[in-house]
């Protein structure tokens, strides 16, 4: 098991508010599902946007992982544990999105796509420059689906090898050379778009 | 850059979050591994630009709703504080997340599904009971099952009568004289129940008639057909167009289909909630009534963008 030494930061969330607290405690369900919903749901249609590189799906998705949460709010341990709680469905429901959509048919390549972005698009190099993320996302779309998948898994979620494995039915050696092989590409797709990592 | 040896080995992922010797001191693999360390730490951070569409919340907000309302008139598909019991959909997060989909919120509650089975159950056992009756030309026995005792049947008038199974029997023979109505019928003779639609028609009640009935009325009773009843089908017809069409049809935020949608949904006593989603229009919840057949046209309302 490796140290991720690239968390430079934790990341800033919501304080759950004395309402979703109250509603909690008293039972108020629907109540308490609106509370996370407002709090939380851009956040989990963003993770599940960027999981699944599709709008459309994140959508849905997104939606199933409060519809599911409203289901289970009783296994909710408590308030301060919500967003990791409603990351953790939205990361299983985009892992079952993700095994469905391989039984299906790919209509686009995904190089065809990148081919579709520019390239020429000039972004500064600082890491405060709102353009990175837009580069960024552009870039983990670009990639194969799998790629991107574990990309968020392991930088984003810090799933071990072995937790990812589970969940993506690979073996962990095969994810570490898949990861090793999705970095450059990603690079490569930053440098294209003027992004200097 | 001249050494290639970060990414030529497969092992990039190790030497990002754990750099050897050699990458470490190599100003080329030391600077690239640093460079992905940052594209490392964006993912990391979190860093989209990715934002839900502006009714997305509004349509989750609403399918929840739903969702809880319809949980709320059945009990036992809402968690209720207390003591943790087993949900339906308790550990799909993590053990089995196919649990979910096997276990859709559009699923009428187990309540209302047992009592409609049993209500099935309870009409088929009584139709059963009657067609029996009826065929066996039981006349006294049907007289109870239908709470009627005929004293006299008169021969239908009806041109049209289907033509008698048994042995024909001259209902005018088994008459008897309004003085002695019943004594002279035969033990088992033929009922019209059974075997003409029409009415027969008695001349009032019997010796065993409660007292606040009239004596001597003349009384018709409706005598049903004693062609086998259709039995009723399971699942009802749903046919759903939209202007303009291409719409989801929803049932609890499970996609049924698009519009024009035609299929079939179980029957039951319950009353469904169809959302009709199309982007860019104004979402539809219609509900109906799932003992029936359902055929609707909805007139979508586009969205005004803009203030």
């Amino acid at each position: 098991m490796y140290g991720l030494p690239v968390r430079t930061r934790p990341k800033a969330q919501p304080e759950p508010g004395d309402d979703l607290i109250t509603a909690l405690d008293t039972g108020n369900y629907s109540i308490a599902i609106e509370i996370l919903l407002l709090m939380y749901g851009d956040d989990i249609y963003a993770y599940c946007r960027r999981v699944l590189g599709n709008a459309t799906e994140a959508e849905d998705v997104s939606q199933t992982v409060f519809a599911q949460a409203l289901q289970d709010l009783k296994d909710l341990s408590g308030p301060h544990v919500a967003r990791l709680w409603l990351r953790g469905i939205a990361r299983h429901r985009c892992v079952d999105r993700l095994r469905a959509r391989r039984r299906d048919f790919q209509v686009i390549e995904t190089g065809d796509l990148c081919s579709l972005v520019d390239h020429q698009l000039a972004i500064a190099h600082s890491d405060s420059d709102p353009r990175i993320a837009k580069a960024l996302d552009e870039c983990l779309d670009c990639l194969d689906a799998r790629s991107r998948e574990l990309l968020v898994l392991r930088y984003h979620d810090e799933l071990s090898f072995d937790e990812i494995s589970k969940l993506m039915s690979d073996s962990p050696g095969a994810l570490r050379v898949r990861l090793s092989r999705a970095l450059p590409a990603l690079r490569r797709c930053l440098e294209g778009k003027g992004v200097q990592p | 850059m001249t050494c290639r040896r970060l990414e030529d080995r497969d092992a990039l992922a190790e030497l990002v979050e754990d750099p050897d010797r050699h990458t470490q001191h190599c100003p080329d693999c030391s600077a690239r591994v640093r460079g992905y360390q940052r594209i490392a730490s964006w993912i990391a951070e979190g860093r989209t630009n990715h934002r839900a569409p502006a009714d997305w919340r509004r349509r989750t907000l609403a399918q929840l709703r739903a969702a809880a309302s319809d949980a709320a008139s059945a009990p036992s598909a809402l968690p209720q504080p207390g003591p943790r019991a087993p949900s339906p959909l308790a550990g799909a997060t993590r053990s089995d997340p196919t649990r979910a989909r096997r276990l859709p919120p559009s699923a009428p509650p187990r309540k209302a599904r047992l009592l409609a089975a049993f209500a099935i159950a309870s009409a088929a056992i009584i139709v059963v009971t009657l067609v029996a009756l009826m065929t066996r030309g039981d006349e006294s026995a049907v007289r109870i099952a239908i709470g009627t005792e005929p004293k006299r049947v008169a021969p239908s008038n009806e041109p049209s009568a289907k033509p008698r199974l048994a042995p024909s029997t001259d209902r005018s023979q088994t008459e008897s004289p309004p003085s002695s109505p019943v004594a002279n019928e035969p033990a088992h003779p033929p009922h019209p129940i059974g075997r003409a639609q029409g009415s027969s028609t008695t001349d009032g009640p019997g010796p065993d008639d409660s007292p606040g009935q009239l004596r001597g009325a003349r009384v018709t009773i409706d005598i049903p057909s004693a062609e086998p009843l259709s039995p009723v089908p399971p699942t009802i017809d749903v046919s759903i167009d939209t202007t303009p069409p291409g719409a989801r049809v929803l049932l609890d935020g499970v996609i049924l289909g698009t519009t024009p949608y035609r299929g079939t949904l179980p029957r039951s006593g319950l009353q469904l909630k169809l959302a009709i989603w199309l982007a860019d229009f104004l979402d539809e919840v219609i509900t109906v009534d799932a003992s029936q057949s359902i055929t609707r046209h909805i007139q979508l309302v586009p969205i005004q963008h803009g203030r």
